[in-house]
């Protein structure tokens, strides 16, 4: 079973769900999607055990067949390719989206690949919850391939929690799309609610089951619940504000580790999800 | 004109927020909201919407299936594992994978693929109080985009020279990708939001490396700052270290929220303490520029 947690708003408990969930749900696999900000083994708080990098195939230009034609700038559909006429043609790695059609388009055969690094996978363990981390180098501008890789390296039979990045952009597509379930971490605020109904239409065009968790539940107003009632969206828990909770999360320390309450819940949320499922 | 983006790194540590009191408090600006994948400043300006018209950036490729001849070649070039093979056994685009690089339309034998712009989603242009407000909104499941970021900027700048304003108040998106990079490009200064949390912390870092690469001046506000008190001094050590300024240190106040739900800043609660942090974030401000 594959579980998603997302949000829609940043920074309305999707991290700290998903780990709490995932020390509940343990044995069990968890893959941080954020990879802008992969936040998860702030809260796993797991020693790294291996690292890989994570490389894109970007185009090289041998100049000296090269005979500046353009025919690679004409056809790259991002403006990613550059000419200097008669000095030198070359890709701007940040730009290029790694579709290999300036190789297919040049007549002379002078592009090739090679690999670019654009950031690292890393693997934590702790408390039986094995951490597949994504993170981008920062001034990268394009997620999208690393968080398709971290997908890619699913071990398999083992259950999978993941936490997601903010918004409901593409990005939040890739990272749901292969989910059983999807969490719904949101807060009882107008900008709670807001980006709740934008992320309700990515996993409503995917036809994923969703249910909602209102995070700091008792700081706002009611809207969540009457969405949940109009939309029949079971709300799955209710987390108080609670400077406890607050408190320890700032030190990295996530509900289901510190209060035995909040474990038993967060195993009763599990399989609420699997009886759902 | 001065262009000044309000970032963050970690969302929810109160971006819009520091932004709905600064429209309150700045005089003569135009609004940008930078986050077109969550766009909450229009919750908390009270905007009266004067434009709204499609955007779309881009296209996505298609294949008609009377022409196309299952050969193959596209699916197994297309780089974005985009085209699939349907129940009917036809072959087929996923629209949100298409990156639109036009490889499949190169490749196929037998001309079956076209290529067409797809709308992404709206630019807005709204009248607030505080001053006129330029908005987005993407579609959701579309690519997060640092065009339309640099749309909604340039419309933003074409008023604000216009109408001669003094600057620009530009509400940026969490993360570090290319929304993030679009907000940050050649602004002249930025307002960090960060809370005493070890994840806000480790975002803002990396955000501030983000800055640091495009060499825009940067303060910093720390929100909240009652979570955690000894962070409170990790933060304003680092930040000794970097000779990056603090601009502010703002308490949890419920008052904040339950404004919020009524759709105004924190100015509005008409507390002289609050109002006076939050004039501190852009008294202070003004010194480092």
């Amino acid at each position: 079973m594959i579980v998603s947690v997302a949000s829609g708003k940043g920074g309305t408990g999707k991290t700290t769900v998903a780990v709490s969930m995932a020390i509940a749900a343990a044995p069990v696999t968890l893959i941080d999607a954020d990879v802008e900000e992969p936040n998860a083994n702030i809260l796993l708080r797991a020693s790294k055990h291996d690292a890989t990098d994570f490389s894109v195939p970007f185009p090289i230009v041998d100049p000296l067949r090269c005979d500046y034609c353009e025919k690679c700038a004409e056809f790259c559909a991002y403006n990613a390719m550059i000419v200097l006429k008669g000095l030198k043609v070359f890709a701007a790695p940040e730009i290029c989206k790694s579709c290999g059609g300036c190789i297919l388009v040049c007549p002379k055969d002078a592009i090739s690949e090679k690999p670019r690094k654009m950031g690292l996978i890393n693997y934590y363990s702790r408390l039986n919850v094995n951490l597949i981390e994504g993170e981008i180098n920062v001034g990268e501008a394009v997620a999208k391939p690393l968080i398709n890789e971290l997908f890619r390296r699913l071990p398999e039979g083992n259950d999978v929690i993941v936490d997601c990045p903010p918004g409901s952009a593409h990005s939040v597509v890739e990272s749901t799309r292969s989910a059983d379930f999807v969490v719904l971490v949101t807060e009882p605020t107008p900008f709670g609610l807001h980006d709740l109904i934008e992320a309700l239409k990515v996993t409503d065009s995917l036809k994923k089951p969703v249910g909602i968790i209102i995070n700091r539940s008792d700081i706002g107003d009611d809207k969540i619940e009457i969405l949940s009632k109009e939309k029949s969206i079971p709300i799955l828990m209710k987390i108080p504000y609670s400077s406890e909770i607050a408190s320890k999360y700032s030190q990295g320390i996530p509900p289901a580790e510190f209060s035995d309450y909040w474990r038993e819940e967060f195993i009763k949320l599990w399989h609420n999800i699997m009886e759902i499922v | 004109m001065k262009q000044i983006v309000i970032t963050s790194g970690k969302g929810g540590t109160g971006k819009t927020t520091v932004v709905s009191a600064l429209a309150r408090i700045v005089k003569s600006k135009v609004l940008v909201d930078a986050d077109v994948d969550a766009a909450n400043l229009e919750i908390v300006t009270n905007p009266k919407l004067l434009i709204s018209e499609p955007y779309s950036e881009g296209l996505k490729a298609f294949i008609d299936t009377d022409k196309c001849i299952k050969c193959d070649i596209c699916r197994q070039k297309c780089r974005f594992s985009a085209i699939i093979i349907n129940a009917q056994g036809n072959y087929e685009v996923t629209d949100y994978s298409c990156e639109g690089c036009k490889v499949c339309e190169l490749i196929c034998p037998v001309e079956a693929v076209s290529l067409n712009e797809v709308s992404s989603g709206l630019i807005k242009h709204s009248h607030t109080p505080f001053g006129n407000l330029w908005h987005g909104e993407l579609f959701a499941g579309r690519d997060n985009s640092g065009k339309m970021v640099m749309h909604l900027r340039q419309k933003g700048k074409d008023e604000a020279l216009d109408k001669k304003a003094d600057w620009i108040l530009i509400d940026g998106a969490p993360g570090i990708g290319c929304q993030v990079i679009a907000s940050i490009t050649g602004v002249d200064a930025a307002i960090a939001i960060t809370e005493p949390t070890l994840s806000a912390i480790h975002d803002m870092r990396r955000i501030i490396e983000l800055t640091s690469n495009f060499k825009v001046p940067v303060g910093i506000v720390i929100n909240k700052v009652d979570i955690n008190p000894s962070l409170v001094l990790e933060i304003k050590d680092w930040a000794r270290s970097m000779k990056l300024p603090i601009l502010a240190e703002i308490p949890i106040d419920r008052r904040i929220v339950k404004f919020m739900i009524q759709r105004m800043s924190p100015i509005e609660i008409g507390d002289e303490f609050l109002t006076g942090l939050y004039e501190s974030i852009w008294n202070n401000f003004l010194e480092i520029l």
